[in-house]
């Protein structure tokens, strides 16, 4: 159920007067301070912005939470669209760089206090991820963190999925970082990382991920994935968890037969619509794996796989 | 009193040649042996005339009939011992005695050496009227008990100079110290993206270290030379947006007051800066600081790499040894080569190939869209035009073979990036897109039966090329590139001009300036002076960051730890530092 709230949650922040007025409401906050280069105004046309709407705690009003970006750097403003509308907060961060910008509301903690989840696309490499808590008027944004330069506090989050993976109503966060080497040849050497942890104001004391993969039923004839993946210290046990759905019971299969190195650890009989999600302690794992996923369920349906070294 | 005969001699000696208001006594400090105990190299120092230093060497301190003697005897020491004077002394007096059977003690003085032959238990007064920078004595027999006793000095005071004082960065070595007389230098030579320091110091004594002077800094006329083309083949000049274009030189040091002023050198030209004493009176010294283009980077790579990236760096105002870094670290196994090209297979799939993308919606990119542009602005056999594509493999049906698995070819039509993505993520060319591709796009393309790749592989609009990596997207905007002058037509902006081929080069086209001006926008302070070096450097491995601000991965000073982007080129800056063989002090 916990899932359920979230995405419920998510579908109540509906537009404000109308989607139309809520997204001209934010474009009339443009930052001029976001200029092209040469201190130039941005040209209309080239304006990205990006708007959602929602309660930011329980029992406040409905905020317009945009975002800003000129193609190269973006801001986020919180906009009271009470009587004549009104910026409340907004911030630009010096290493908030991107070529696009998306923003949306999730109650990461089960509090029903929605956080401001920004996603930035690069030109290059993988997305970048800042989370804002609405905290006494202000936007605080949310470990991890990092000050490369005096005041340039930026987010370390790069390519996060938010899930609840244990159950207890607070998300953890996944986060992929990864950076390529090419060789003489062209050919790809990717250092590659799934770390799990939760955000926080100062402390964010991720753990390593064996595998993080998301498996989407498509509308083929249902085949099996395949996934490889590496993991040292094989002999320590993991945690198997396996997330069904996107929080939307819609979202999720209605069987699925997972099988690591070929030997069956989730079977079909053991998942349905209605079960949220799957844990298993698994006494090792090889140094090679394949991991093996079959759906099957209404197209669109997903589930997420993580494995992990139990604590 | 073993001096009591030859105290008279000794005073009329001293009369004539030393005013006896002048002497110094040099007093030795208490010893409890009996026989000298020798130390190797320096035993002490002590105080001599005019707050000069007098070191001894090789001996070891004694007493004997209540006297305190410095000396070599059987005890650790060889035949030989010595003193220095810092600064030089004049007037130098000092008793000789021998304690062992006779022999023969060679002096060597300011005027050379002078073997004395002493009787067991003979004294010999010796006078160095100087100026000397010290004096040795020698037993002609090892073991032999000598020494001295009794030292006075004139004075010890010789004519200063000031001296201008550089370091410099080279590459290879941590840091190299350049000195010249301050009356012969008028002009400090340094090259482009030189870390460095200038400052006075006054010498006193070869013998003794520099005394450093704190100084106040002014920097005036300052010339900066203007954009340079960035091959001298070239014959036109690229868009250019520069850092700090009206100077040569930004401090690295935040001293108003200090005995060396840190600077770095980001652009070619002059900049006078005038060096205050204030913690002595000597004059105010005026330097020309000239910055000019470095010989090379680093060791490797040199041409036509380096004079490229040199005249960039001197157009954008970013170190060149870092412009060169971001190459090496976007080149394939550190190597930069002209047609550096990667197909960004998940930007194809995100925004440009797939439905609704800039392919079809963006005036940039519907010109070069595959297959449409094909024969009108992308020719085959052309370089670079379509070729790129041609390190992947497809698998296609022959129709007389059968199903084969081959490079791609100028002439194949149609080719999707599912293709692409299936014959060149785990096999073949490896490009690991699969790994490096966000979350969400993954479980896409490898959903069973998923057909979010079946577009046609829009490979010239969605590459990332040429030494610097940069993707078309950017490239194409106005606020960085001009294009190129192709056949009388200038602003020609076509995705195969951003490879650093030199005749692109030559024409406007290649990446490096174009690369440089999408970092200037990213650099995030106006000020000029920076508290240190870190200070400006971090800024730069920040600036570098934002170029690919969520890469982490290998390095080069590492394999296991994994840095940043930013972190990656600055360590790649350390590898191509500028060098230079001019002369520093003119």
């Amino acid at each position: 159920m916990k899932n359920v709230l979230i995405l419920s949650l998510i579908l109540c922040a509906v537009p404000l007067r109308g989607t139309t007025t809520a997204e001209n409401i934010a474009k009339q906050f443009f930052p001029a301070a976001l200029t092209i280069i040469g201190g130039l105004p941005v040209p209309p046309s080239q304006q990205q912005v990006v708007f959602a709407t929602g309660a930011l705690e329980p029992g406040g009003p409905t905020l317009i939470v945009a975002g800003y970006c000129n193609s190269e750097r973006g801001s986020i403003a919180v906009i009271s669209a009470a009587g004549t509308p009104t910026m409340l907060a907004s911030v630009m961060p010096e290493s908030l760089v991107g070529r696009h910008i998306a923003v949306r509301l999730l109650d990461l903690d089960g509090d029903q206090r929605l956080k401001i989840v920004v996603r930035v696309d690069q030109y290059r490499g993988l997305p970048g991820t800042w989370v804002y808590e609405w905290s006494s008027g202000e936007l605080k944004l949310l470990g991890p963190t990092s000050e490369e330069t005096p005041g340039n506090v930026a987010s370390e989050l790069s390519d996060a999925t938010f899930v609840d993976l244990d159950g207890d109503g607070v998300m953890e966060v996944i986060d992929h970082q990864a950076g390529a080497s090419y060789d003489d040849n062209g050919q790809a050497t990717v250092a590659n990382e799934y770390i799990v942890g939760h955000v926080g104001n100062s402390t964010f004391a991720p753990q390593p991920v064996d595998y993080f993969g998301q498996f989407v039923r498509t509308k083929a004839t249902p085949i099996a994935s395949d996934a490889h993946f590496n993991a040292t210290n094989g002999d320590h046990p993991r945690d198997f968890i396996l997330v069904n759905g996107t929080g939307d019971p819609k979202t999720r299969v209605a069987s699925a037969t997972v099988t690591l190195n070929g030997s069956v650890i989730v079977h079909a009989s053991d998942l349905n619509e209605k079960i949220e999600r799957v844990r298993l302690t698994l006494p090792s794992v090889a140094t090679e794996n394949i991991l093996s996923v079959e759906l099957h369920g209404q197209p669109g349906a997903s589930v997420m796989i993580v494995l992990r070294p139990q604590p | 009193m073993r001096f009591s005969q030859c105290a008279t001699v000794f005073a009329v000696v001293f009369t004539i040649t030393i005013p006896l208001l002048a002497q110094t006594v040099v007093v030795f400090p208490p010893a409890n042996g009996t026989v000298p105990n020798c130390q190797q190299g320096l035993v002490t120092v002590l105080t001599g005339a005019d707050n000069g230093g007098v070191y001894f060497y090789y001996g070891g301190f004694f007493t004997s009939n209540a006297a305190a003697w410095f000396g070599a005897g059987p005890v650790g020491c060889s035949n030989f011992f010595a003193l220095q004077f810092s600064p030089k002394a004049t007037g130098v007096t000092l008793g000789l005695h021998n304690f062992g059977d006779a022999t023969t003690i060679t002096v060597g003085t300011s005027t050379g050496l002078v073997a004395y032959s002493l009787p067991k238990g003979g004294d010999v007064m010796i006078t160095d009227p100087g100026p000397t920078l010290g004096l040795n004595f020698q037993s002609q027999d090892p073991g032999h008990t000598f020494a001295i006793t009794s030292l006075t000095i004139g004075h010890q005071v010789t004519t200063s100079t000031l001296e201008m004082v550089g370091t410099m960065e080279t590459p290879g070595a941590v840091e190299t110290t350049y000195t010249n007389p301050s009356s012969q230098t008028t002009v400090m030579n340094v090259p482009l993206g030189a870390f460095f320091s200038v400052g006075m110091q006054k010498n006193t004594s070869p013998l003794s270290l520099p005394t450093p002077i704190t100084t106040a800094l002014s920097a005036s006329a300052t010339t900066v030379e203007p954009p340079h083309l960035p091959l001298s083949t070239a014959t036109v000049m690229p868009k250019v947006v520069p850092l700090y274009a009206d100077r040569t030189l930004l401090n690295v040091d935040d001293a108003s007051g200090a005995e060396v002023h840190h600077f770095v050198a980001i652009h070619l030209g002059t900049t006078v800066v005038t060096l205050l004493p204030v913690s002595t009176s000597d004059p105010a010294k005026a330097i020309t600081i000239k910055v000019s283009k470095p010989d090379g980077l680093g060791s490797s790579q040199h041409a036509p790499w380096d004079e490229y990236y040199i005249n960039v760096a001197h157009n954008s105002g970013i170190p060149p040894q870092y412009l060169k870094g971001q190459g090496r670290q976007e080149g394939s196994g550190s190597s930069l080569r002209p047609d550096n090209w990667r197909y960004e297979i998940c930007q194809d799939y995100e925004t440009i190939g797939g439905a609704a993308g800039l392919a079809f919606t963006d005036a940039r990119f519907i010109p070069f869209r595959l297959d449409d542009a094909i024969g009108n602005t992308l020719h085959e056999t052309v370089l670079d035009e379509i070729d790129p594509r041609i390190r992947f493999w497809i698998k296609r049906v022959d129709p007389i073979t059968g199903l084969v698995d081959r490079h791609i070819d100028d002439t194949d039509r149609q080719v999707t990036a599912r293709e692409i993505w299936d014959d060149n993520d785990s096999v073949h060319y490896r490009q690991n897109w699969s790994l490096q591709c966000s979350g969400a796009t993954v479980a896409a393309i490898h959903s069973p039966g998923s057909a979010v790749l079946n577009f046609v592989a829009q490979t010239p609009t969605s590459q990332s090329s040429g030494i610097q990596q940069v993707m078309w997207e950017e490239a194409s905007q106005p606020a960085f590139w001009d294009g190129v002058l192709v056949a009388s037509f200038t602003g020609v902006r076509e995705p195969k001009y951003v490879f650093d081929r030199v005749d692109y080069i030559n024409v406007g086209g290649g990446s490096v300036q174009i690369a440089a001006n999408k970092l200037v926008g990213f650099w995030s302070t106006k000020a000029s002076t920076f508290p240190d070096r870190q200070a400006y450097t971090d800024r730069l491995s920040n600036m570098f960051r934002k170029y690919n601000y969520y890469w982490k991965g290998v390095g080069p000073d590492s394999n296991t730890v994994k840095v940043r982007y930013g972190k990656a080129v600055d360590e790649w800056s350390e590898r191509e530092r500028p060098f230079s063989t001019k002369v520093v002090f003119q």
